[in-house]
């Protein structure tokens, strides 16, 4: 018996120290791993308290909207800000929340307004290597958990048992989606090849080629103005901008998930008494996301064309998901004048109500 | 299925647990015969990437076989294990019934020939076919080549060398032969040792696999500690190495004199941590299964000597080669250029197990032209003075090393190729070639460098590995409670996870 005894206790011994010894790697060189994270995150700590409103989302904010001329114009407005531009190349929800998670752990003194660029909730690999460290490291159980649920209830019901083994052909099955899922828990939680990422760059000194901070150090990197469309590209560019002139994309509500992720994050804001604003970037597509109204979250939505139509012109857009240098100018303008407006007491509401 | 991979943690869980819950012997030889089989089957159901893919290899080969693509290459690998196996047993059990000498030789030669003969099929035919092609090329005898697409099965060369051994063993009259076939199937399909040794000979392994094992003789504590060491040789050290080493022996023209190196002394470390690390985590999966494999490593690169090296390194190779080549060619027993030539052929014949390639033969040949060299040198440097003798050891250790280092340049030289259109970039021997200028002569190659740091690592290992080998890191672990143990061994590999790469390549030996 008391042999057991010593087995179990060496057990709970060694899961304990494994698991609490994972989780102080964990914070260790946080993002360090991560190339597109690692100099924007490193700038942000060391000078986060300058900071009184942020800009949270995908390329698309990180190559539209300049912190330097946005605080110029509101300051001109009568609304001062300092602003750093924390968009991410492909940052897409879940991925998003969790950085933000990290970003307002310990927040700027001085933090008032935080803009949450709305994404498209990624809860499968489609197009995407699992094993990139960059798919990993957001992977802790809140997001692990999220992206579950979204891909085995998606409408967030009881499916039926088998359309958890049903999949289109070439697609990942949502229970093989889980499955992957929850691997890449175990790699996230147990810091797999996080400190073998950060030794091969020594050795190899790989400088690597993660987002900068900007020329401006704001966070704020523009594709040349002269990067535009051409040939075929250009074209469907177009037609679809003409399709759009007449036809603005359908207002929807984000999906479940989305929604549970973007609430959490609106929410965390709150708590530290910022004021979250969301937008909804100028790009192409036949729907546009737009929270509930139950997240009493102002919405800056920049997808409609006959609006804003600067914002579409082909001279500003490096392709149809980004502006170039001469776009993100319009974009920021038109950001600020928004903005400007809210701060006053104007709060814009959206032109339709959120579908659902 | 790797060492390393959390699938083994599992499958090996599942092994251990049903054989200590069987009660008798034979059913655990069975139960451990087909999982070593299964454990086989993974290493190539999944395709020839299997042994560092993702997915599980058999889940890989139904959904294969589902959607009715061919079988995968080497479903027959297992076909050639059991012919190996049961061919041995057959010759085993007909030397031991033989009326006479003769009957016995002819017997013995018959396995000889066919062990021989099928692993010169797999491993040298079409390097046999390309050097008479480039003989004939040479003198101007224009001719078609008609090499065959063959695939190596894995471990032939280390089943095939146990096999040998058990007729061999039975021929010299040093065992009985066995009469029950799943003794013989089972030691040579063993699974941790299967694929890349240790060469365990019959003699040392076939009496454990008559008596049943017992839990109470198996030192759990030093099995995990033994396995938790191989672990972090292969999976945070020799992986961790390897891009450096691959970066560099894919065009050593680019680099500069140190990082030719820092190279070089990368893959010392790599090989060693690669196979070291791999027979200290067999060697800890057989004693947690009972059974007692051959150390094959004892700190090689701390030999003062050549001849102390070939003692350390792949000592069950060495002592193979030993047993059942050099001894039975003459050994030391006729003149010096008798033995000299001995010493030779086995060192070439042993780089050539290694693999079909002029490289392996160079290296075989450079570790016997130092045999040689050393056991003149002996019986010069025996007469020394006394300053000289003080120094030996250190210079001896130094210079050893450094030959090695060299000897290694060979053992990696491959041929590179261009990634995109498939030709040849630069051969083995030119890779080999611009590393030696480099490394020996510190011809400057090019400017391209690898981070200092790297050689402030290799000096970390070395410090490790020297605290090792003095035991300082042996004993005090034994002496600290269970709890303590578990705590420490949960933080130790919570610490060797983060430099765990999350893809795998599979051990260098995998190949041989």
């Amino acid at each position: 018996m008391r042999k057991w005894i010593r087995t179990i206790l060496a057990l709970g011994a060694f899961v304990l120290t494994l698991g609490v010894t994972a989780r102080l790697l964990n914070e260790v060189q946080l993002f360090a791993e991560i190339p597109s994270l690692r100099d924007k995150w490193r700038y942000y700590q060391e000078h986060k308290d300058q900071y009184d409103t942020l800009l949270i989302g995908t390329s698309r904010t990180y190559r539209g909207i300049s912190p330097a001329m946005f605080d110029q114009l509101s300051g001109e407005a009568g609304v001062p800000t300092r602003s750093f531009n924390f968009g991410i190349d492909g940052m897409f929800p879940p991925e998003d929340a969790f950085v933000s998670d990290h970003v307002l752990r310990d927040p700027p003194k001085n933090l008032r307004w935080v803009f949450l660029e709305i994404g498209l909730f990624v809860d499968n690999f489609e197009g995407r290597n699992p094993d990139l460290v960059r798919t990993v490291y957001w992977h802790d159980w809140k997001r692990t958990l999220l992206c579950c649920r979204s891909r085995l209830w998606p409408k967030g019901k009881s499916e039926k048992f088998k359309t958890w083994f049903e999949s289109e052909k070439g697609k990942a099955t949502p229970a093989s989606d889980c499955l992957t899922h929850l691997r890449l828990f175990f790699v996230k939680t147990l810091n797999l090849g996080r400190g073998s990422e950060l030794l091969g760059d020594h050795f190899l000194n790989r400088t690597g080629k993660g987002e900068g901070i900007g020329p401006a150090r704001d966070g704020y990197a523009a594709m040349p103005s002269e990067r535009v469309m051409k040939g075929k590209e250009l074209a469907e560019y177009q037609a679809e901008i003409k399709l759009r002139m007449d036809t603005p994309a359908r207002i929807r509500s984000l999906t479940r998930y989305g929604e549970e992720s973007l609430a959490g994050v609106i929410e965390r804001v709150r708590e530290i008494g910022a004021q979250p604003i969301v937008f909804i970037a100028p790009t192409t597509g036949s729907r546009r996301e737009h929270p509930s109204e139950g997240l009493a979250v102002p919405t800056f939505d920049f997808r409609v064309p006959s609006e804003f139509p600067e914002l579409f012109d082909p001279a500003n857009r490096a392709d149809p998901a980004h502006m170039n240098a001469a776009g993100a100018d319009a974009l920021t303008r038109r950001v600020a004048d928004k903005f400007v407006k809210l701060a006053r007491g104007q709060n814009p509401k959206p032109t339709l109500s959120p579908s659902r | 299925m790797l060492f390393v991979q959390f699938r083994f943690v599992v499958f090996f869980l599942i092994v251990f647990g049903v054989h200590w819950a069987l009660r008798t012997n034979t059913a655990r030889k069975t139960w451990l015969l087909i999982a070593s089989h299964f454990f086989y089957a993974c290493l190539f159901l999944g395709g020839p990437d299997s042994a560092s893919a993702n997915e599980f290899p058999p889940v890989t080969f139904f959904k294969a076989i589902a959607a009715g693509q061919p079988l995968p290459v080497g479903w027959w690998f297992p076909f050639v294990l059991w012919g190996s196996t049961i061919m041995d047993y057959v010759v085993g059990l007909r030397i031991g019934d033989a009326s006479n000498e003769w009957k016995r030789r002819m017997w013995l030669l018959v396995s000889l020939m066919v062990n021989l003969g099928v692993l010169g099929f797999f491993k040298y035919f079409n390097f046999f076919i390309d050097s008479v092609h480039a003989t004939l090329d040479w003198f101007g005898l224009h001719t078609s080549k008609g090499t065959l697409q063959i695939f190596l099965p894995y471990g032939i060369s280390f089943y095939t060398f146990q096999s040998m051994s058990y007729s061999i063993d039975v021929y010299r009259r040093r065992l009985e032969p066995v009469r029950k076939f799943l003794d013989l199937a089972f030691f040579i399909s063993f699974f941790p040792q299967l694929v890349a040794g240790p060469i365990v000979r019959a003699m040392t392994f076939l009496p454990q696999v008559v008596e049943k094992r017992v839990w109470a003789r198996v030192d759990v504590r030093a099995c995990l500690t033994l396995f938790f060491i191989g672990f972090v040789k292969k999976a945070c050290i020799s992986e961790n190495v390897a891009p450096v080493v691959d970066a560099f022996f894919n065009d050593p023209g680019k680099y500069d004199v140190m990082s030719t190196w820092i190279a070089v002394l990368f893959y010392a470390v790599q090989i060693y941590c690669d196979f070291s690390g791999y027979s200290d985590m067999a060697i800890a999966s057989s004693r947690l299964l009972g059974y007692e494999l051959t150390l094959n490593f004892d700190f090689p690169y701390f030999s003062k000597n050549i001849t102390e090296f070939w003692r350390k390194w792949h000592i069950s190779l060495s002592t193979w080669l030993r047993d059942y080549l050099y001894i039975p060619l003459g050994g030391s027993r006729g003149t010096k250029a008798f033995t000299y030539r001995n010493l030779m052929l086995t060192m070439v014949l042993g780089g050539l197990w290694h693999g079909a390639s002029w490289t392996f033969v160079i290296w075989g040949a450079m570790h016997g032209l130092a045999l040689i060299v050393h056991r003149e040198y002996t019986r010069f440097a025996d007469n020394a003075g006394v300053w000289w003798q003080r120094l030996r050891p250190f210079v001896g250790t130094v210079f050893c090393f450094y030959w090695i280092c060299i000897t290694w340049i060979f053992f990696r030289a491959q041929d590179v190729v261009h990634p995109k259109t498939g030709q040849i970039k630069s051969s083995g021997f030119e890779v080999a070639r611009t590393t030696l200028k480099s490394f020996v002569l510190f011809d400057q190659n090019g400017s391209k460098s690898f981070s200092n740091s790297c050689l402030w690592f290799f000096a970390g290992l070395v410090a490790v590995h020297w605290l090792a080998s003095r035991q300082y890191l042996a004993r005090w672990w034994r002496r600290i409670p269970d709890w303590l143990y578990a705590a420490l061994l949960g933080v130790g590999l919570a610490v060797a996870f983060a430099f765990v790469p999350q893809q795998f390549k599979a051990f260098i030996y995998f190949q041989f």
